[in-house]
């Protein structure tokens, strides 16, 4: 078991290591802002697809999505016609839920979370070069979906 | 929110002091936060820039109200080390979709920290004399008893600038695995389950 209640010889050893080194964990602000604000926007555009396709591969409506996933109407809307805003986690993971993907991938779609691997953001990019949004959801779109899950459920 | 009597040391008067460790704090909790600790990053830079020291530090911007919504999120916790009434130091850690590097426990689910940092006034970036040491050691420790707990095996993983390797290798005993391009260049650092165990031997 590991006592925090203790002060012994390892944690004033440890404590003094710990005075001399810059210890901060997890990417700098400073590193990510300038590119959070046209990645978050890239995101979201990508996300709005993404639940429009999947939507439509269910063969549901917003409503119907709404419903199924147990969030406001007004949310999925928003989401879908990107309207700029950032979605509330809860929402993310009630959508990821009724349409089977996989939340973290949509938390970093979002902008929630930062994403942490390269591939993540290629792949985002051309998921939406692939697909174009029209009436029916064509084989190639399909495809482009189909793909574009594997990546995330891989990610 | 949970929390437990720990202690930590007061560099000031070389002294152990008593101090809180909060298991799960929310995202209000770490916005008030960073209300505090903002203005004294800024104190921290002025000063250095008023002695003639060189670069302000990586981190002297981050901002734990962005990470919010975070804590409000089933996968993560959030950790802080409270003392004299003011938080030390904080610690967000995901337990969910993380996985180990080192074999024998390659594939296997780790305690991911994505961040941690303590409080301005105890960090020789922004001050002189720090006034409590032991915090990051303590969040640490609480980062392998939350693996442990989780059946993780006491495996831990993070992503760190290079110049912390001293603490995290020497001290918390996990092996470096060099920098990643493509995640900001920072270094990678994990705690084996075998490193898990000798850890807590020597800090018996």
């Amino acid at each position: 078991m590991i006592d925090l209640d203790r002060i012994n010889d390892w944690f004033l050893a440890a404590a003094e290591v710990e005075a001399r080194t810059p210890i901060t964990a997890g990417p700098s602000l400073v590193r990510t802002e300038g590119h959070s604000a046209e990645r978050a926007g890239t995101g979201r555009h990508t996300l709005a697809r993404l639940i429009r396709l999947r939507r439509r591969q269910l063969r549901l409506t917003i409503e119907d999505l709404a419903a199924e996933a147990n969030v406001d109407l007004e949310e999925v809307v928003t989401i879908e016609q990107e309207d700029g805003s950032e979605p509330e986690p809860r929402t993310i993971h009630q959508l990821s839920q009724a349409l089977a993907l996989p939340e973290q991938a949509m938390l970093e779609l979002s902008g929630l979370v930062e994403a942490s691997d390269p591939r993540f953001r290629e792949a985002t990019v051309r998921f939406v070069a692939r697909s174009e949004p029209i009436q029916d959801l064509r084989p190639e779109e399909a495809a482009a979906l189909e793909e574009f899950v594997k990546v995330l459920a891989g990610s | 929110m949970s929390s437990e009597a720990i202690k930590i040391f007061d560099r000031r008067t070389c002294q152990p002091v008593e101090a809180v460790l909060h298991t799960q704090l929310d995202g209000s909790r770490l916005i008030d936060v960073e209300a505090m600790w903002g203005p004294e990053r800024l104190r921290g830079i002025r000063s250095r820039l008023a002695h003639g020291a060189g670069e302000p530090p990586e981190h002297w911007h981050w901002n734990w109200a962005r990470k919010a919504t975070m804590a409000q999120l089933l996968a993560y916790r959030a950790f802080g080390v409270e003392a004299e009434g003011l938080m030390q130091g904080l610690m967000m850690v995901c337990l969910s979709g993380k996985q180990a590097r080192l074999d024998p426990d390659r594939g296997k689910p780790l305690v991911y920290v994505e961040f941690i940092e303590v409080a301005p006034w105890n960090a020789r970036e922004f001050v002189a004399h720090p006034a409590y040491g032991g915090v990051g050691v303590r969040l640490m420790q609480a980062a392998v008893r939350l693996s442990l707990d989780e059946g993780f095996a006491g495996r831990v993983g993070l992503h760190s600038l290079d110049q912390a390797k001293r603490f995290y290798s020497e001290t918390c005993l996990m092996q470096a695995l060099g920098r990643e391009p493509g995640y900001y260049n920072l270094e990678y650092f994990e705690l084996t389950a075998a490193g898990a165990t000798e850890l807590l031997e020597r800090s018996r």
